[in-house]
């Protein structure tokens, strides 16, 4: 038997069929599951069976996976990404006052909005004066659809983790002071319509990874250190000088330069010839 | 003023010049809401009148110009492509634009889309618009247009873009050059 002290549980012994779970939670369903396979969280199976495997009496694994189960749901993922940007950013304007991370999830939050599904998909906080750098825990805001950082302070890098972010459509870094490469991962972000990561001290090349994201519509990689060949294919057919000014580095038909050892470019500007008098 | 605005479409285009104050007015969109770049200039539709003004020398950074389905009149000014050098999409269709098609559009030479179509451009389609590397979209149906289609635009786009000059010849439309009554070249006798 599992003994007292178990009020929020209706479980009996050995394959039986739970009544219900801990009031509240709604993790699991009416089925039938054996002692250890939990099969609604197999987290709670993992607490469960590690409780078990050190020789736990029952009741002591049942409440372990009570408080584990009230945890799980208290806990959210998206507002612990959120928090952990909080703790790596300085706020001298206190934009981020609202940011309480005891809340059960981000959406009540400033600057943040959430979809019907209580899932963030934009973070706006263009022009907050905020310093510090960003995490990679960013990436797990999986309905991200627009993420402003624009006109502020930011140092550090740009985090690959940011390519996981396959639903964004835009991602702003510009007026910052980011430092280091473009993330090839950010070529995974297909849904991105703009990418503006200028003015910045971002280095090294241009992936030509992006050059496959066709829904591209507004490039600005301006104003950084960037080097190399400009690609031109792909979505970058669309993408000119502007796109890339102001990178003394770069080279390629969307510069000024050409790349060494490269072809010459098309010839210089057509001017039509006057007309000649004929004898 | 070279362009005129009959309906006054235009009346949220304000003098005021600070920064971002541009973005906001009708048809222009800008490279980001903190600076005046103009990325795009889009008019269709309003009812325009007048020229293509110089003052677009002022929309260095635009990658779109759309002045369609106006009343515009004049020629396309051969500078043009020294106002906005960077335009990937240029649309001056459904005008009254007159005159030549200036060579000197080759100097647009990030364009990947250029229609022209139903103006009264006359002349000949010039051989420079063959080095326009980026070409993706031409239309320069319903014009005036005639003499021989330059040989390597004829083959990268397909009749649809030069339908409706009736003086125009040579793959891919229908009529060769030179032959019968429209033809510029020499007959055998």
């Amino acid at each position: 038997g599992f003994g007292s002290g178990l009020r929020a549980e209706e479980i009996e012994a050995d394959g039986r069929r739970a009544k219900s779970c801990a009031p509240n939670l709604r993790l699991c369903r009416k089925k039938a599951w054996p002692l250890r396979g939990v099969e609604c969280a197999a987290a709670a199976a993992a607490v469960g069976s590690r409780a078990a495997a050190m020789g736990a009496p029952p009741w002591a694994i049942w409440a372990l996976l009570l408080l584990h189960q009230a945890a799980r749901v208290l806990a959210n993922t998206e507002g612990d990404a959120l928090h952990s940007l909080r703790t790596n950013l300085n706020d001298p304007n206190n934009v981020l006052q609202s940011w309480d991370p005891t809340l059960v999830n981000p959406c009540t939050w400033f600057h943040v909005t959430c979809n019907n599904d209580n899932s963030v998909i934009r973070v706006d906080l263009g022009n907050a004066a905020l310093f510090g750098t960003l995490v990679p825990q960013l990436g797990q805001l999986k309905n991200l659809q627009y993420l402003e950082l624009y006109s502020n302070n930011i140092t550090g890098t740009i985090p690959s983790e940011l390519g996981n972010l396959t639903n964004l459509i835009s991602l702003d870094l510009y007026l910052n002071n980011f430092t280091g490469p473009i993330p090839d991962s950010l070529g995974n972000l297909l849904k991105l319509r703009f990418l503006r990561l200028n003015n910045n001290s971002l280095s090294g090349t241009i992936p030509k990874s992006l050059t496959a994201i066709t829904a591209l519509q507004v490039l600005d990689l301006s104003n950084n250190k960037l080097s190399g060949e400009v690609p031109s294919t792909g979505s970058f057919s669309l993408f000119t000088p502007i796109s890339f000014g102001n990178n003394p580095a770069l080279c390629g038909p969307g510069t000024s330069k050409p790349c060494p050892g490269a072809p010459p470019f098309s010839p210089p500007p057509y001017n039509p010839p006057t007309p000649e008098q004929s004898p | 003023a070279d362009l005129r605005d009959p309906e006054g479409r235009l009346t949220s285009w304000t003098s005021n010049t600070s920064a971002g104050a541009v973005c906001d007015f009708s048809g222009i969109s800008c490279w980001n809401p903190q600076e005046s770049r103009i990325l795009a200039v889009s008019l269709s539709g309003f009812g325009l009148q007048g020229k293509i003004p110089p003052a677009l020398q002022y929309c260095r950074s635009a990658n779109t110009l759309d002045l369609s389905s106006n009343a515009l009149e004049g020629q396309i000014p051969p500078a043009l492509c020294d106002w906005i050098p960077f335009v990937v999409n240029l649309d001056l269709s459904g005008n009254r634009l007159t005159g030549p098609l200036p060579s000197e559009l080759a100097n647009c030479r990030f364009l990947n889309s250029l229609k022209l179509s139903d103006n009264a451009f006359s002349g000949q389609i010039p051989a420079s618009l063959a080095r326009l590397d980026r070409l993706k979209a031409l239309d320069l149906s319903g014009n005036r247009l005639e003499g021989q289609i330059p040989s390597q635009l004829g083959s990268a786009f397909s009749k649809d873009s030069f339908s409706g000059n009736s003086g125009l010849c040579g793959h891919p439309v229908s009529s060769r050059c030179g032959s019968g009554l429209g033809g510029t070249g020499l007959g055998i006798v």
